[in-house]
Parts: C-alpha cells; structure tokens; sequence
C-alpha cells in the first residue's frame, strides 16, 4: 500500500512539473489569481466560510447578552477590550454586533458565497464549457469580493468601532456620524465594503448570464439545462438589476453622512438642536434598499433551492417532478420579487391602498413557492431515497422552507404585520426562510460537490452527526422566536429587563442562547470534517453519486479547461433516473440513444464519454502536434474563442 | 500584421460583447436609482431649481465629437488605414479630456454661484452627484482610450483587435449617451 500510494504521488508529482513547464504556474497564479473557474469557486467558498463563521461567532456574544444581561463575563474583557468594560457589552457594540452579524450572513455567506461558489462551480462544469466567457472578469469578481470582506472586517478595529445601524442601514442613524459610534469611520467602511462587494458580486453575475446564454456545449438547449444552473442564471439577472439601485442609496447615504448632503435628512434634533439639514427623505432611502432587499433574500434563497433540486433528484434517483414548472416559478418568483418590496414599509404610514396593493403582490408569491414545495415532495415520493449527508441537508432546506416561508404570508397581509413588524416573529421568519434553509444548502451543496472539488468525500458519519444536531438546534433556536415575537418582544434590543412584557420571556432566552451555543460549536464538526477530509478523505471516484449531470464526465483531477481534449456532447435532459427499461438507473446527459442501443456500459469506472465536440482551442497536447505553421486568427473569433491567453 | 480590405462584420453576438451590454445594463440601472431618487424629492416643497451653465452644454457637443471620432477610427480598423485609426483614437481621447477638463470648469462656475454640492439645494446636490458619477467612469474610459491610442501609434494594433476596439467602443458611446440623457433630464426638469 505504502508503495503504491509513492508511485502515485511521484507520478502526480511528475505530472506537476509538466504542467508547471508548460503554463508557467506559480503559487500565485496557481492559487491567488486563478482563472480557473473551479479554483475561483473554492476561493469563495473558503471566503464565505470563513467570513461566515466569524458572523455566526458574533451572534454567539450577543446572544450571550440577551440571555444572561445582568452577568459580567471576564473573557468578554479580554477579547473586546473597551466594548465591554468590567465583562459587560457596551450597548453601542451590541448594535455593531447585530449589524456585522447580517451584514456579513447575507451579504458575504449566503450571497457571495453561495452564489459565488455554486456559480462558479457548476455553470462552466454543468454546461459543458471550457470557463467563464471572461476568465479574467471572474479572477477579478473573486478579488473585489475579497477585497471587500478585508475592509469589512478591518471596521472591527477602528477606535469608534464597526457600523452599527442593522443590516439595513437605515438613516438618520447611518447618516449622521455623530449619532452613535457606529456611525462613524465603521460606517464609512461598511459602504466601502459594500460596494467592493456589488462591484465583485456583478461581475460574476454579467459572466454567469453570458456564459449560460452564449457557452452552452451542443445539445444543451436551456430547457435541458440543470436546474441549479436555471437558479443560478436566474440570480445574476436578479442582481444585475437590483443591486446597482441599492449602489445609488449607498452613493446617497455616503453624500449625507461625509459630504454634508441632506437627500435623507431632515427637521433633527440633537439635544434640542436642530441640525442644519433640511428637506430630506428617509423614506426615499427604504424605497431604494428595499428594491434591492426583497429581491436580494431571493438571490440568496433561489440558489439554495436550485441546488436542493439537484441533490433531492440525484439521492431520491427520481426525475425532478415537474421540470417546466420548476424552471417557470424560478422565473415566476424572480419577477414577482420586484414588485413587494413596500412588504417591508407597511408601518411607514404609506397610503392603506398601497398597503393593500403591496399585501396582493406579495401574497402572489404564495403559487411559485408552493408550486417548488409541492414538487419536492412528489419528487420524493416513493423514491428511492438515499438518506445521505446532501440528502439530509436538502430535505432540511425543504422543512426550513416551509417552517420558515408559512410565517411570511403573515407578515405579508398589511394589518398583520404592522403589530409583528420588527418583533422576534420577523427575526424567526427570516432565520428560518432564509437564514437557515440556505445554509443548509450551502452545507448540503458541499457536501455533495466536495468530490468534485477536491477529489475526495466527506466522512459521512460525521456529517450525519453535524446535520442531526445543527437540525434539532436551528429549529431550536428559531421556531421559539415566533412565540416571543406574538408576545410583543421586539428585535434589536440590549436587554428585556426593563418592561414586564419583555422581561417574561428571559427563560426563553436563556434557552435559546444554550441551545444557540452548543449549535455553533457543532459547526466544528464540519470544519474538521471539511479540512481533515480535503487531505485524508477517502479518494472520489469520478461520479460518486451516479449523478446525470456533466459535471461528473470531467476528469477527478482538476484540468484547465475541463476536459481533456474534446467537449461532451448533451443528449438528454439532466434528470433521467430509474428510467424504465434504461440499463442503470441512471442515464447521464451525455449518453445518446444510441450509445445506450450499442450497449455501452457508463455506470462501470472509468468510462470515456463517446460523443464529444471539438469546438474550442485545441488542448495543449494537440497543439504540439500540429504543424508549427502559425493558425490564420479569425477577424473575429468565434463565438466560443477561450481566452486562455 | 496582416490588414483586412474589407469590413468584417461578426454574425452573432460575441460573449464578450454581451458581457460589455451586461455592463452597460447595470450602469443603467445605477443611474435608474439615481433617477428614481431625484424625482421622487423633485416634487417636494423644498425643491428650487437654478441655471445650468451652458458649458454643460458645450461639452456635450465634445462628447458627441468625440463618440464621432471613435467611430471612424473603428472604420479606419476596418479598412485597413491605420492612418485613419490613429488620427481618430487621438481625436476621441483628446475630446474625451477636453470634456473632463470642460466639467471642471463647470463646477467651478457652480462654485463661483454659491451653488455647493453640500447644503440643502437637492438639485445642485444631485446635479454634482449625477454629473461626477459620469465623470467618474468617464475617467476609466480615459484611460482605456489611452491605452488604445498608445498602441496605435506605436503600431500594435491588428485585426484581431477589432473585437477590443468594439467593446471600448461599447463603452464610449454608452458613456455618450448617458451623458445625454442626464443633461437632458436634467435641463428639462429646471425648465418644467
Ligand atoms: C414566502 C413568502 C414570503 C412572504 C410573504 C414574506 C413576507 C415578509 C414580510 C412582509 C416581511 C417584513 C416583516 C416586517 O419587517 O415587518 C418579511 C421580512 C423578511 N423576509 Fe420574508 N417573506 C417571504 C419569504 C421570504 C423568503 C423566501 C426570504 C428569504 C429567502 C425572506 C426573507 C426575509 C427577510 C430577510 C426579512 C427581514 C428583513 C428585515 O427587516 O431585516 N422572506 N418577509
Ligand atoms: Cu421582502
């Protein structure tokens, strides 16, 4: 065994060299400025981990405040020093904390990372293309991203402390630097950061839409598309239009707050002074984030669903129950987000048919979601269901999506709202609609594409053990928040020791905090399991799930353009599995019926896809043997020209 | 480098171009939300216009000289003169800096007014915000400018660049007709 496993890394090794000989490949191209695709996804995903586990870290210490107010904790000295004097958490620093907290789930986990990560991965992988149309765009979207995520996080440790206004970042507390600490230099970073971020989140996105639109190998017609990559297409739309209006708040916010603008301020006073600024709007400020806000927890939430598609399809060995009503509600779902974003201004005094108008629109949003749910369901019904790790996260996904989604009809209906509106009812809707059904995506989705990524599988035990015990705690958590949230308790409070409404709750809270803790520890177990197996892990096989999907015909070994020499070609939709009469149950998409008639044998190790086209460069291996006459170059290049430089 | 006689004409949409409309789409919507912000407060009782110094409008008469040039550089690619090329790529890049020289002016004639970007005259506010965006990325397609305009005087530029020039070519003329339309709905709501 031992000299077995020498040869091979010698020869990996040997390989290594080579390919170093030919691309000239450093460390830095190799790992920071990548343009490949597959190396830019782990890049996200690593980011949005990491960034990710620090934001879970923070709702950690405040949570440790709402239940145990009165408490002073020493260490809570020693790693914040003066935010929380004598142990105690400074007030101000709870805000930051809540802030960062959501600003940094939403934007830089479940929108960045997942999209960043997911759309990298599988658009170029699932569609049977070399990379992104630009490469270079994408290498640079990663490094925006990155770029963003380090100002953030620097806004920890300037003297006046992180922005600290809610993830929303309403004015007047955003835009006047006096108003609190977090409405300082942190505030200034949080834009900065942000629009790095957009910045980086839509170069991704112009590359996901041209690479689907105009990449696609031959045969894949869109309605054969996977419908991860559906999801994924639909987002990058969803963001290309959403997020440069929010870019113009921001723009706006940071003219009032530095520049002595008044767009949103007017008629404050400040200990009895009035500030000079007049005729301003704040109203004006929630229209703009919100036309990015709604339909951003859709980019967050599409996605997930996209890829609990697949994985609830490959683990049940079913075809996805109805395939064209599921690409029609993404695409339902995608439209009718643009229009309810007042969902989330119904206690601004807005006129009550407004009101009404927005409670129609919004409840709309009822058939696409349903219509998702429902095929869930039947997709797993009766199937041949296979309760592994990706399985379980995705039927999680399903549960949260429920649990989660039924609230927000609630929140939907104007009357309804304007008593919950920013009480712990909102904060458990959108934990579990959002919050927590993507995460488990997430996890779900690296779970099943860690071999793709890097070759090996995760343990499974452990990861039976992360997804139980993260299952019990999330429901834990959040479901309680509904009951507190119909109590009155509301959202962004210090502490609920002052009033006796709020003060009620505080076993509750006690509770929730225990049960808050122990969840994120748990999350260590996925660490370990993700490091320990990335280099111990049991090695991949090249299609470990019996997937359909082309993403399991590339090589488990990482090649620059995907495929050795010449591209699969597409014969069937993405979801034939357990077909009648077919001789596995399951048939990948690159396999024509006459490959089946003629008795090839794909699900044995190994195979070698038959079809395949050759409509890209020629691989290295080619190029040396082709005559050394210089190739004429095509005025223009063809539609497919790489640029692999 | 070999020259091609005759125009070249792409039939379908290359990726990269898609990508350059992408881009001009989400500008589009940056200045959508602008847009949107400036008329929803445009009605309120605060709201007071002022004049716009009519070398706004002289500079857009530069602008559009300069899209002008841009194009016939594009055809001098096209039909192999590189003579026309180069004296167009100059031509644009010069009118190019003549405009960002010509807004500094400007600002600077709302200065001498007392017309300030901060304070609470939104319309000035805007006026500053909307303008120095464009100016902004009109600095970015400076340089692109100059980046083709410095091969093409050193000779560096063949064929297989037309794809480049369209896509800075892309840009140029979205840049123009952003310019236009912001003049223009920006004089027509100190007219209305
Ligand atoms: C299924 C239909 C849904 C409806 C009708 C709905 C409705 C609402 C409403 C009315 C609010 C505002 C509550 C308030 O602040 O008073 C709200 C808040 C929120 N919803 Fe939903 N929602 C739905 C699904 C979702 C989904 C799928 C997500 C995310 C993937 C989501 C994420 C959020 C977030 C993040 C907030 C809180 C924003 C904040 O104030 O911080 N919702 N929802
Ligand atoms: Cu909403």
């Amino acid at each position: 065994m031992a000299v077995h496993d020498l040869t091979v890394s010698s020869s990996i090794a040997g390989h290594e060299v080579h390919s170093e000989h030919h691309h000239k490949e450093t460390f830095w191209t190799k790992y920071i400025f990548s343009q490949d695709h597959k190396t830019i996804a782990k890049q996200f995903l690593l980011t949005g981990f990491i960034s990710g586990f620090i934001g879970i870290l923070l709702s950690g210490i405040f949570r440790l405040q709402l239940a145990f107010p009165d408490t002073s904790f020493t260490f809570l000295e020693t790693i914040l020093g003066k935010w929380a004097p004598e142990g105690r958490l400074d007030p101000n620093f709870y805000m930051a904390l809540v802030t960062m907290h959501g600003t940094i789930l939403v934007f830089w986990l479940l929108t960045g990372g997942l999209s960043g990560t997911f759309a990298n991965l599988l658009i170029p992988l699932q569609l049977g293309a070399r990379d992104m149309a630009s490469p270079f765009i994408n290498m640079l979207s990663f490094h925006f991203f990155f770029w963003g995520t380090v100002v953030l996080m620097a806004s920890f440790f300037v003297e006046s402390g992180p922005a600290a206004a809610g993830w929303t970042v309403y004015p007047p507390l955003s835009a006047l630097p006096k108003a609190m600490p977090g409405s300082g230099l942190g505030m200034v970073l949080w834009i900065a950061a942000l629009v790095l971020f957009v910045v980086g989140v839509l170069m991704g996105a112009l590359n996901y839409i041209t690479t689907v639109l105009n990449m696609r190998t031959q045969g894949m017609s869109l309605m054969r598309m996977p419908l991860a990559v559906w999801a994924l297409f639909t987002v990058a739309v969803l963001g290309l239009l959403s997020f440069p209006p929010a870019v113009a708040a921001f723009i706006l916010l940071l003219f009032d707050h530095s520049l002595g603008t008044s767009f949103y301020l007017s008629d404050i006073y400040i200990a009895g002074q009035a500030l000079p600024q007049q005729g301003g709007n704040v109203l004006l400020y929630l229209h703009l984030f919100w036309f990015l806000g709604h339909p951003e927890v859709y980019i967050v939430l599409l996605p997930a669903l996209g890829i609990t598609s697949e994985l609830i399809s490959t683990h049940a060995r079913k075809p996805i129950f109805g395939y064209r009503v599921m690409v029609y509600s993404i695409l339902g779902i995608a439209f009718v987000s643009f229009i309810v974003w007042a969902h989330h201004m119904f206690v601004t005094g807005m006129n009550p048919l407004l009101g009404s108008i927005f409670t129609a629109t919004t409840l709309l949003v009822a058939i696409p979601s349903a219509m998702k749910i429902f095929n869930y369901i039947f997709t797993l019904w009766k199937g041949n269901i296979h309760l592994n790790t990706p399985m379980l996260f995705a039927i999680g996904v399903v549960s949260f999506f429920i649990s989660g989604g039924l609230t927000g009809f609630f929140l939907g209906v104007a009357p309804v709202d304007i008593p919950l509106h920013n009480t712990y009812f909102v904060v458990g809707h959108f934990h579990l609609v959002m919050g927590v059904s993507a995460v488990f995506a997430m996890f779900g989705g690296t779970y099943h594409w860690f071999p793709r990524l890097w070759g090996r599988m995760m343990n499974e035990r452990l990861g039976y053990i992360h997804f139980w015990l993260t299952f019990i705690g999330a429901n834990l958590v959040f479901f309680p928040m509904y009951y507190m949230g119909l109590g009155g308790v509301p959202r962004r409070y210090y502490a609920f020791t002052e009033f006796s409404f709020t003060s009620g709750w505080q076993d509750l809270n006690v509770f929730i905090t225990i049960v808050a803790l122990v969840t994120i520890s748990v999350q260590l177990i996925f660490v370990y399991n993700f490091f320990h197996s990335m280099f111990w892990g049991k090695p991949a096989p090249r299609n470990p799930w019996k997937a359909t999907t082309l993403e399991w015909s590339a090589p488990v070994k990482h090649l620059h353009g995907n495929w050795p020499g010449k591209l699969p070609v597409v014969h069937r939709w993405p979801y034939d599995y357990s077909k009648p009469g077919a001789p596995a149950d399951y048939i990948p998409q690159y396999i024509s019926d006459e490959d089946i008639a003629r008795g090839v044998r794909w699900w044995e190790e190994d195979f070698e896809p038959l079809t395949v086209i050759d409509r890209e460069e020629p691989s290295e291996g080619e190029k040396v043997t082709s005559p050394s006459t210089p190739v004429p170059v095509p005025a223009i290049s063809p539609n497919q020209k790489l640029d692999m430089a | 480098m070999a020259f091609a006689m005759k125009p070249v004409s792409s039939p379908r949409l290359h990726p990269k171009e898609l990508l350059m409309w992408l881009y001009l789409a989400a500008t589009a919507m940056l200045f959508a939300g602008f847009t949107s912000a400036y008329l929803v407060q445009r009605f309120h009782d605060f709201w007071k216009g002022f004049e716009i110094p009519p070398i706004f409008w002289a500079n857009t008469g530069v602008l559009l000289l300069s899209s002008y040039a841009y194009a016939r550089a594009q055809r001098g690619l096209a039909f192999g003169n590189y003579r026309h090329l180069q004296l167009g790529l100059m031509t644009a890049l010069s009118l190019g800096v003549i405009f960002l020289l010509g807004q500094v002016i400007g600002w600077q004639m709302l200065i001498r007014q007392g017309l300030f970007l901060a304070g609470n005259h939104k319309a000035v506010s805007y006026f500053y915000v909307f303008t120095g965006l464009h100016a902004l990325h009109l600095g970015v397609g400076v340089v692109g400018l100059a980046y083709w305009t410095f091969r093409a005087l050193r000779y560096r530029i063949s064929i297989k660049d037309s794809l480049g020039l369209k896509l800075m070519g892309l840009f140029w003329h979205g840049l123009d007709v952003l310019w236009i339309y912001l003049i223009v709905f920006l004089q027509l709501n100190q007219l209305l």
